[in-house]
């Protein structure tokens, strides 16, 4: 942390004592319309989408990828913060990042609040359970424990369409299918890609069906930021027609 | 006449793309893909391959499936099956054919029987990850210390005015603690990052992130439990030596800072360094907000993300826990022998935390 912000945080605090501001100096470095630098928010706990690497503090996954091109062909630098999956909509709507690169699946009333590019992937639901749990329909699963990520199309799948289940809500997605393997509930529902990688690396679990729900992934924008929403769909049909977004897809076995 | 040119040129250019992309993508192989279903299963399971996702510039011909993996490739439909007669881990691949001869291959794995047993826990597994959780051990501190020393200033102000006689200091005192204190911290850092960030950042041109949020929640926080115990602190002086202190002349001021917080500092020192420990387990809440980089739970739960070692990682986390607030505790146990006013207080137990 500099000095600076700590010096802010200090003066915050002086502030919400009521005592004297002094004269501090603003940093007002914020990033400003056109510094041509794009900041963009991923719950990056989502392998293969969406990865962190702590070590080094690097981003890497389909997303990620694809979002380093569109801002390549764009001719913008790009930043990645990872922002937990509740906190992505508030903190693109106040402005703190400029775009959601998130496996977020363009729905209707997402739209209300935030602008979405065109698709760029769609993907199914899938159901992940025990090895040796014997599920292989959705019929199986009412009554069942399911663990989703909350506020996720696999969350609004599980509690609108299986009768009876009751529906353990996760605020990320490893911690959902974790409750899988600790036998903590019998079933998880999310995207196919996570699901299929988590099952890769455990053989505990198996992906046993897949819901054919046909999502369109979108990459989310501000409410009325549509320059942008413009100009990162025509940059996603360059990807599409050179041949870079199939060449990420097989990257990522997608 | 215009508008007439115009269309032409438009539908000319249209056509140009149009014709330029198809030769474009008549240059691209096709894109095999498949779901096998089950994933795992016996000898007597029936795996059932389905390659309908597979797409290509040009229509699909050929389906040829190498389902052990082998590379002898069985021409099939679209949908294939197979039963295995071994026991073990198969790798399947697909071999896709377009009209224009080009190829793709796709690759899953199954299980058939039992996967090798797992060890229940991997040494390794907590050992590989130590480096990153101390690393996050390190931001956790920083946090932590951070919050305690903005705090004290903050706190020793609280708590001077809630024993103060004047209702205008004990009164805003006395609510702010109650609200603080009445409040999950959880909360707290939610509304601190969420609402409190985005207004600071706006209003000042500030530039906080996460860990800014997370830092003036905690402070707040810290400084309402400080304000507590300095109140304490100070009330646990007989209220007879102040009476003294008057009696022989000397201001409230002047036997606050001479007589009563000498005295009332070192009994709130046990107290406080214990809020420290408390805070040092408190920071924690900051992976509600994503923080990066990570503290150490945040690191750990980062790790499990690619790894799934919830048990190694989960262990390891709170093992780095322990060691933090376990030496701390054990250095303010010292210091709390050295500083004790005899006959004032309790004798500094010699236990853990």
């Amino acid at each position: 942390m500099q000095p600076n912000r700590l010096l802010s945080v200090l003066f915050v605090l002086v502030l919400a004592t009521g005592a004297l501001a002094g004269c501090m100096n603003q940093t007002g470095n914020q990033n400003t319309g056109n510094t041509k630098k794009l900041i963009v928010g991923s719950d990056a706990t989502f392998p293969p989408m969406e990865v962190y690497h702590e070590s080094n503090g690097t981003f890497t996954g389909f997303d990620i990828d694809l979002m380093r091109e569109i801002a390549r062909v764009m001719n913008y630098t790009v930043e990645f913060r990872n922002v937990g999956w509740d906190a992505l909509p508030v903190e693109l709507s106040n402005g703190n990042i400029d775009v959601i690169a998130s496996s977020m699946t363009i729905t209707d009333e997402r739209k209300a609040d935030r602008e979405f590019t065109e698709p760029y992937y769609l993907v199914d639901q899938s159901v992940m359970v025990g090895k040796d749990s014997g599920i292989t329909n959705v019929q199986q699963l009412q009554g069942k424990r399911i663990a989703v990520q909350g506020g996720t199309t696999g969350d609004l799948y599980a509690t609108n369409n299986i009768s009876g289940a009751q529906v353990n809500r996760f605020d990320d997605y490893p911690s959902a299918a974790n409750a899988l393997v600790t036998g903590a509930v019998d079933a998880v529902i999310m995207d196919r890609p996570p699901q299929v990688f988590f099952a890769s690396e455990n053989p505990s679990v198996v992906v046993a069906f897949d819901i054919d729900t046909n999502e369109p992934l979108g990459f989310a924008i501000k409410k009325g930021r549509l320059d942008l929403v413009n100009q990162m769909n025509d940059a996603l049909d360059q990807l599409r027609a050179d041949g870079t977004l199939d060449r990420l897809r097989q990257k990522y076995d997608l | 006449m215009r508008r007439g040119l115009l269309a032409v040129v438009a539908v000319l250019a249209t056509a140009l793309l149009l014709a330029s992309s198809l030769g474009l993508a008549q240059g691209q192989d096709p894109i095999a893909r498949f779901n096998v279903n089950p994933t795992a299963g016996g000898l007597d399971t029936v795996f059932v391959a389905n390659a309908s996702s597979s797409r290509g510039p040009a229509p699909i011909v050929k389906y040829e499936w190498d389902w052990e993996g082998d590379g002898t490739f069985i021409e099939a439909g679209q949908e294939a099956t197979h039963q295995y007669t071994e026991e073990g881990r198969y790798e399947i691949v697909l071999r896709v054919t377009d009209a224009n001869n080009r190829t793709d291959d796709a690759r899953r794995s199954v299980q058939v029987g039992e996967a090798a047993a797992q060890p229940a826990f991997e040494w390794d597994s907590l050992w590989d990850a130590m480096p990153t959780l101390l690393r996050g051990a390190l931001i956790t501190l920083q946090l932590a210390a951070l919050s305690i020393l903005l705090g004290l200033p903050l706190g020793i102000l609280w708590g001077l005015a809630r024993v103060s006689h004047f209702k205008v200091f004990s009164w805003p005192a006395a609510v702010y603690v109650t609200v603080i204190r009445g409040t999950p911290l959880l909360v707290q850092v939610l509304i601190s990052f969420l609402i409190v960030r985005p207004y600071v950042n706006d209003t000042f041109g500030f530039e906080w992130d996460a860990f800014e949020a997370g830092l003036f929640a905690f402070v707040i926080n810290t400084s309402a439990y400080q304000a507590e115990i300095i109140r304490a602190g100070i009330q646990a002086i007989p209220s007879g030596q102040m009476e003294a202190a008057l009696g022989m002349g000397m201001t409230y001021r002047q036997a606050m800072r001479f007589v009563i917080v000498p005295q009332a500092f070192r009994l709130i020192l046990p107290p406080l360094t214990n809020e420290f420990i408390v805070l040092i387990k408190d920071t924690s809440l900051v992976v509600a907000i994503g923080m990066t980089p990570p503290e150490l739970l945040g690191s750990g739960r980062f790790i499990i993300s690619r790894t799934q070692d919830i048990l190694e990682i989960y262990v390891g986390v709170a093992l780095v826990y322990l060691v933090l607030t376990f030496t701390l505790s054990r250095i303010i146990a010292h210091l709390e022998k050295r500083y004790r006013i005899p006959g004032l207080g309790i004798e500094a137990p010699g236990g853990l935390v």
